[in-house]
């Protein structure tokens, strides 16, 4: 397909600045609509669902600690290596304990996979954004400040602690029910193949009007 | 102080007979869209030679991409082209999946075709908002990123992040639409054409803009082969090439859409070329929103993030923290050996990924093909000749993103 | 046309060049001498059955390790006739260099620059072959699997080195501290006023 040239201006257009004024015009009837700019500062925007910002412990509601089982699949999949945990193992259970946890936040890309691959829910990307600082101490979070996080924010955005839980806690694509049970958050249903939206062609069951729509 | 410095900057040599200025353009200047940097030779206000400084944003990535597994290595494509991240984030698993040899379900074909076209939507959104800043038009900028922030939105609803994406996953995407997510784009389209329209009021026979633009930094069709150009850069020159036609990925083979050319291969051209893409690319959104099928978004023998035979070492006594360090067991089964090219129609030009694999779970060697390395190497021989205000014209209107271009 | 007839053409063409004919994941790769590389490429591009006139992207790999050798690789494809080849040129270690391709395709100049900088593999007949993303002073090839990923602390590149030594400097500097002890003066000022 050709790009199709413009005609030419007429004399008339040419000394009447017709296509400046046709300018001038919509940025005249601009002003009459309501504005898109938020005056930041003063004026929050709410992140959307799942927004990947500052980091978290989530804080098991039973036991006021994290849920983490040191697993160390969080810090084997850090694309930038910046969590860095310390355990031991539990005389007799074997249960593995958590003795350190820390993040180094100023080298995180918020990528997500960390949260992605936790099996438990226990290591989150909450939806605050502002925590900037002016020094590097205040964003290398350990395992209390992570906590603390969680509970910032929770406290901030209004969510219930207990059921929040977001898209992006959840490995991609897998069914719910195949997931490690008990420790889990339970997804809402439009968030899994029952719910998902189809197109307009592939609404019928039938076939056909997909090969017809993909044909025309 | 100042004088000395000064003339660092502009010294005048002599040269046979006239006398040559070098000015260094860049590599801070609003007007090269990053840190690019110009060693411009001018004979009064004409550039006689031009010499493109790039690598200030180097970051090695090709030696990174070594090092990492094919997963970990899947962020750091937000960071190539950082204008227009989900078309990276498809061109890289359209790649590794071509390298692994795994089919992607139908559902994520479609939806990686969806978010590629949102994501060329907003790269040449800003093009124009930017472009058009340069030349010195700076209401269309306020217009465009009103439509930009809408797009950037939905990456957010998405993906969870407006600019760094990282929303396609080996063998699928992340996460599956949502109803919300998709009417709102839907309502997008719908919108968009007149919005386009909006623009083009603005600008387009703007007396001003034309004599910017038609005429200027003209590049023959042959000429722009040569150099390698690719995108609307190569076929405003009049040569009709389309990755998305001519190696069709995703589910571009099932949309219908067309491809703009251009006639002169000058700036006004390359311009005309994209506003047409942008209405290309809202016509393959609404087809891919009309056919949408249902189904899985990965694929079943899509590799977990933590790749498989990717284990933690474990902790060696008395080592104080473990972290992820990594070792990998070369497997053919897993990781076959061989290498590949496969490039997508990004939103810059033509990006391609060439992959060798070794049958460990990393790259062996990863090449990126950035239109925007190749586009700024050809900016030496677009830019003889031409006056200094021109230079800044013709940047723009190549389109260039400098995180791609040095890598 | 197919790719491999594509590469069993080449083979007819120049058969003392041609040494392995690989193919992987529907492509086609074709391992050739360095020798002749450029009447290679001008006769692909020439060729009317072939008209290789796109030159995708040119990079260099390190097979050392392997069997000694640097291979650069050119991913060719025609834009009328819509087929790709992939040419893999062997380089033997110990004498790194090849035929420039610029003169047939004036895109290369940089991609071959680029191997250049990060491989150290000369093009000979380049018109200007420099480093071109890493700095002037720059030791060593990165993208070479010998290079090592962290050195220690003295065999630092100097310019690294400057660089950490003015980041620890600035890190130092309390920036908090310094905007509240100028927020006080101003506010002296104020008040003395
Ligand atoms: S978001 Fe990514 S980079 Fe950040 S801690 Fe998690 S895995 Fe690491
Ligand atoms: S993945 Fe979850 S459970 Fe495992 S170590 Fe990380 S935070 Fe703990």
């Amino acid at each position: 397909m050709l790009i199709q040239p413009r005609p030419k201006r007429s004399l008339l257009e040419t000394v009447l600045l017709f296509e400046i004024l046709q300018g001038m015009a919509l940025t005249l009837k601009r002003l009459f609509s309501k504005p898109v700019t938020r005056q930041y500062p003063d004026e929050k925007r709410q992140p959307f669902l799942g927004f990947r910002g500052k980091h978290a412990l989530v804080r098991d509601p039973q036991t006021g600690e994290s849920s983490c089982v040191a697993c160390l699949r969080c810090a084997t999949v850090c694309p930038s290596q910046c969590i860095y945990i310390r355990y031991h193992e539990e005389e007799g259970s074997g249960r593995r304990v958590v003795d350190r946890y820390d993040i180094e936040a100023l080298r995180c890309i918020y990528c997500g996979y960390c949260a992605e691959v936790c099996p438990v829910n226990a290591i989150v990307l909450t939806e605050s954004y502002e925590y900037s600082a002016y020094d590097r101490q205040t964003n290398y979070f350990d395992r209390g400040r992570l906590l603390n996080n969680w509970d910032a924010f929770v406290k901030e955005s209004g969510h219930d602690p207990v059921a929040y839980v977001n898209p992006f806690w959840r490995p991609r694509g897998v069914d719910e029910a195949t997931l490690a049970g008990p420790r889990r958050r339970k997804v809402p249903e439009e968030w899994t193949r029952a719910g998902q939206p189809v197109g307009r062609l592939c609404r019928s069951q039938d076939s056909e009007v997909l090969a017809e729509g993909v044909q025309r | 102080m100042m004088g000395t410095e000064f003339r660092n900057l502009a010294v005048p040599v002599r040269d046979g007979e006239s006398e040559l200025f070098t000015v260094q353009m860049g590599p801070q200047h609003p007007a090269t869209h990053g840190v690019l940097k110009l060693n411009l030779w001018m004979d009064g206000e004409t550039v006689v030679r031009c010499d493109p400084d790039a690598g200030y944003l180097h970051r090695g990535f090709e030696k990174i991409a070594e090092n990492k597994t094919y997963a970990q290595f899947l962020p750091l494509t937000d960071r190539l082209d950082y204008i227009s991240a989900m078309a990276n984030n498809v061109g890289y698993c359209v790649a590794v999946e071509a390298l692994l040899r795994i089919e992607v379900p139908l559902r994520a074909q479609y939806i990686r075709t969806m978010v590629a076209e949102m994501a060329r939507i907003t790269g040449h959104l800003l093009w124009l908002a930017t472009h058009a800043l340069d030349i010195g038009a700076m209401t269309v900028f306020l217009y465009c990123f009103r439509e930009r922030g809408l797009l950037l939105d939905l990456f957010e609803e998405l993906s969870g992040a407006r600019l760094t994406t990282t929303y396609t996953r080996i063998g699928g995407v992340r996460q599956d639409v949502t109803a919300r997510a998709m009417e709102k784009l839907a309502r997008f389209v719908e919108e968009f054409p007149s919005r386009i329209a909006e623009y083009e009021t603005l600008i387009d026979t703007n007396r001003i803009w034309l004599k910017r633009t038609k005429g200027i930094g003209c590049v023959s069709a042959e000429q722009a082969v040569q150099l390698g150009f690719t995108g609307p850069s190569l076929r405003a020159s009049g040569v009709d090439y389309d990755v998305r036609k001519h190696r069709p990925y995703c589910a571009y083979d099932k949309v219908q859409f067309e491809v703009p050319i251009g006639v002169n291969g000058d700036v006004y051209d390359r311009y005309r070329c994209r506003m047409e893409e942008l209405r290309q690319s809202a016509l393959i959104i609404r087809q891919c929103l009309e056919q949408l099928p249902p189904g899985a978004i990965v694929a079943d023998n899509a590799p977990d993030l933590v790749m498989p035979l990717a284990r933690p070492r474990q902790p060696m006594a008395g080592s104080s923290l473990a972290t992820g360090y990594i070792e990998l067991v070369p497997n053919n089964d897993v990781y076959p050996e061989g290498d590949v090219y496969v490039s997508i129609e990004g939103s810059k030009g033509e990006l391609g990924f060439y992959f060798v694999s070794d049958g460990g779970g990393r790259p062996y060697r990863m090449h990126i093909r950035s239109p925007s390395y190749i586009h700024i190497g050809g900016l030496a021989t677009v830019c003889e000749g031409v006056l200094v205000a021109d230079v800044i014209a013709i940047i723009g209107s190549l389109d260039v993103v400098l995180g791609e271009c040095d890598r | 046309m197919e790719p491999l007839a594509i590469a069993e053409k080449i083979k007819n063409q120049f058969p003392a060049e041609v040494i392995e004919v690989v193919e992987s994941r529907g492509q086609v790769g074709v391992i050739v001498a360095r020798e002749q590389i450029g009447a290679m490429c001008r006769w692909l591009k020439d060729e009317p059955e072939l008209r290789m006139d796109h030159l995708l992207a040119l990079c260099g790999v390190d097979y050392v390790a392997k069997n000694g050798t640097y291979e650069v690789v050119y991913n060719l494809c025609s834009i009328p006739l819509r087929h790709m080849i992939r040419l893999r040129a062997r380089v033997p270690a110990d004498d790194c260099r090849i035929d420039s391709v610029t003169c047939l395709w004036r895109g290369a100049d940089w991609l071959e620059r680029e191997c250049f900088d990060l491989l150290g593999i000369v093009f000979d007949g380049h018109p200007d072959l420099r480093r071109i993303l890493l700095p002037e002073g720059w030791e060593g090839y990165p993208l070479r699997k010998t290079y090592p990923l962290r050195l220690p602390a003295e065999q630092e590149w100097q310019g690294y080195v400057q660089l950490k030594e003015l980041s620890r400097e600035l890190s130092r500097f309390d920036f908090y501290s310094d905007m509240l002890s100028n927020q006080a003066k101003a506010g002296a000022n104020e008040a003395k006023k």
